[in-house]
């Protein structure tokens, strides 16, 4: 499965390192909801991050995105296999170093807190740093995100994208090595949306951020993961993964319009729209 | 602008008591004019013996006010935290929410006695369930995105009812401390009444029987110039501890 994709990308450039440990690990993760009527949702998903890459996750809607992430940073507990995060499962609850920015940012805010004080929430397990240097830093950080004015505006006095961006700067506040971003460009118009991917990009840069992002936009997926997870219908698992060798910085013209860049994106939709015409899901073999 | 209206409406409702005073649609003896209740307020605000009455209730109002508030938050928290307890406690929390005060003061009397102690006791039972109820709901009610949030960035149970719990139901709670204010002034006039040898509530009567209608009309007064003052109270304390809240809310209307 690996080498398709990577064949159809091109050159081969960012194959995790098989000598270097997996930052995280998901091993055949597998959950169900429900008592009387079970609904799988994850028929077991495994797949591996290295340091320092930008995962893409991409899988059609319902199919349990939202749910793998949850188990991923150690907030639902998998019914099956399990989940490592820097060698440890993370079985306790979300380890420090692992960071999510939830899909339903805006409910996710404290209400109670503004913009600095949710930033500063986000680094309350931070603790080798004074209170005036953490204040220093979430500034910074709001700034960096576009926020520059608004760090005492609590977060319902600023717009749905000003909110995603308090929601993005709480997650990287926490110096996490790990970055899981739940389609947090979802709910923002097209052009904003451009500007918020680069500006996710040059983040994950300059702080050196490993991250995960689940997409349900094929092309955004393409454009910012050094390699793609495409998932099955419901349960979900992990179809195909596709590495993604296209040069960086990326830019929204030239990128997209790259002939390695359509070919990705062409293999992903093919397959995408072959399991829905299949119904193909994670349950087959 | 606001203050315009308000002072068009005392006009005419000031008017129309006067009008009604006028016709005579009752005998002035019982319907005195509106004057007439302000030399009679003159008075009693004047009067250190009706005054001490009136900061007696006050008091008693505010000190059993300051009693039921933490027992009631500790009460609903319990019961929200341990479910046990509130299933045990539903049956009697059902059969004594509905009693008035004034129902329960001669138990109370036969029990405890006089003073200052029965006002406590009255006043809490009446002015407890406010509080109870809106802070067991608002326990209850903390949403699992909040929570989880909380979960995500490494709070520790302890933290979690700090940081998350406790900040997002501290605005229903205050809608039953702001009931409970006032039903713990309505308990300290309603013991004055039948149980007080002093009081706002016991002047209240003692001058409903000797006919001194003006001051009846001017001590009714004081009752509901009590109400705003203990409401202005509450409303202060609000915005010292989640005057977030208040913003968000007043913004959303605006
Ligand atoms: N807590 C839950 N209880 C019951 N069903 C759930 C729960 N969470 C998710 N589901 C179900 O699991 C499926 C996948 O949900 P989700 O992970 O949110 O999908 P996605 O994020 O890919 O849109 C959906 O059918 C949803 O209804
Ligand atoms: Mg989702």
């Amino acid at each position: 499965m690996w080498m398709e994709g990577a064949m159809a990308a091109g050159s081969v450039t960012n194959l995790p390192n098989p000598n270097r440990p997996p930052l995280l690990a998901a091993d055949t993760v597998t959950k169900s909801f429900g008592t009387t009527s079970i609904t799988e949702v994850l028929g077991g998903v495994s797949f591996s991050v290295t340091e320092g890459e930008f995962v893409s996750v991409v899988g059609p809607s319902g199919c349990g995105k939202t749910t793998l992430l949850l188990a991923l940073s150690g907030l639902l507990r998998p019914d099956g296999g399990d989940v490592s995060f820097a060698g440890a499962s993370v079985r306790g609850g979300t380890p420090p170093g692992l960071a999510i920015v939830f899909q339903d940012y805006s409910r996710s805010l404290l209400p109670w807190k503004t913009n600095l004080g949710n930033v500063l929430f986000g680094m309350r397990r931070v603790n080798d740093v004074s209170a005036a240097q953490k204040t220093e830093r979430a500034m910074a950080l709001l700034d960096s995100v576009g926020l520059n004015g608004f760090e005492r505006h609590y977060p319902w006095q600023v717009s749905g994208g000003m909110q995603q961006r308090v929601a993005i700067a709480r997650g990287i506040a926490s110096q996490s090595r790990l970055l899981l971003l739940d389609e947090p460009l979802a709910a923002v118009d097209a052009q904003t949306r451009a500007e918020m991917q680069d500006l996710l990009l040059g983040i994950a840069k300059q702080y050196g951020q490993t991250c995960v992002l689940v997409t349900h936009d094929v092309e955004e997926a393409v454009y910012m993961g050094d390699r793609i997870l495409v998932l099955s219908n419901r349960p979900a698992r992990v179809v195909r993964e596709i590495a993604v060798a296209l040069p960086r910085p990326r830019d929204q013209i030239e990128t997209r319009e790259s002939a390695p860049f359509l070919a990705i994106r062409h293999e992903v939709l093919s397959l995408i729209r072959s399991m829905r015409r299949g119904g193909a899901t994670g349950a087959a073999p | 602008m606001i203050w315009l209206h308000r002072a068009i409406a005392l006009t005419l409702i000031v008017t129309i008591w006067q009008i009604g005073v006028w016709a005579a649609l009752v005998p002035e003896r019982f319907l005195p004019a509106p004057w007439t209740v302000i030399q009679a307020l003159a008075r009693i605000l004047t009067s250190p013996d009706d005054m001490r009455a009136v900061a007696m209730t006050l008091l008693r109002a505010l000190a059993g006010f300051a009693l039921t508030v933490p027992l009631g938050i500790a009460l609903g928290a319990l019961a929200a935290f341990v479910p046990q307890v509130e299933r045990a406690l539903r049956p009697w929390t059902e059969l004594l929410r509905p009693l008035p005060p004034a129902a329960i003061i001669p138990i109370s009397i036969f029990t405890i006695g006089f003073g200052l102690k029965l006002y406590l006791f009255i006043i809490t039972f009446a002015a407890i369930w406010p509080v109870y109820f809106n802070t067991l709901a608002a326990f209850a009610g903390t949403n699992d995105v909040l929570m989880r949030t909380g979960h995500a960035f490494g709070c520790s149970r302890t933290a979690l009812v700090r940081e998350i719990v406790l900040p997002h139901a501290l605005p229903q709670i205050f809608i039953g401390i702001r009931i409970a204010a006032s039903v713990a002034l309505i308990g300290s006039v309603v013991t004055d009444i039948f149980a007080g040898q002093t009081g706002l509530g016991y002047l209240l009567f003692e001058r409903a029987f000797a006919l001194r209608v003006p001051d009846v009309f001017a001590l009714t007064l004081i009752c509901g110039l009590n109400g705003m003052l203990f409401n202005q109270m509450v409303l202060l304390l609000r915005r010292l501890v989640i005057g977030w809240h208040d913003q968000m809310m007043a913004e959303a209307a605006a």
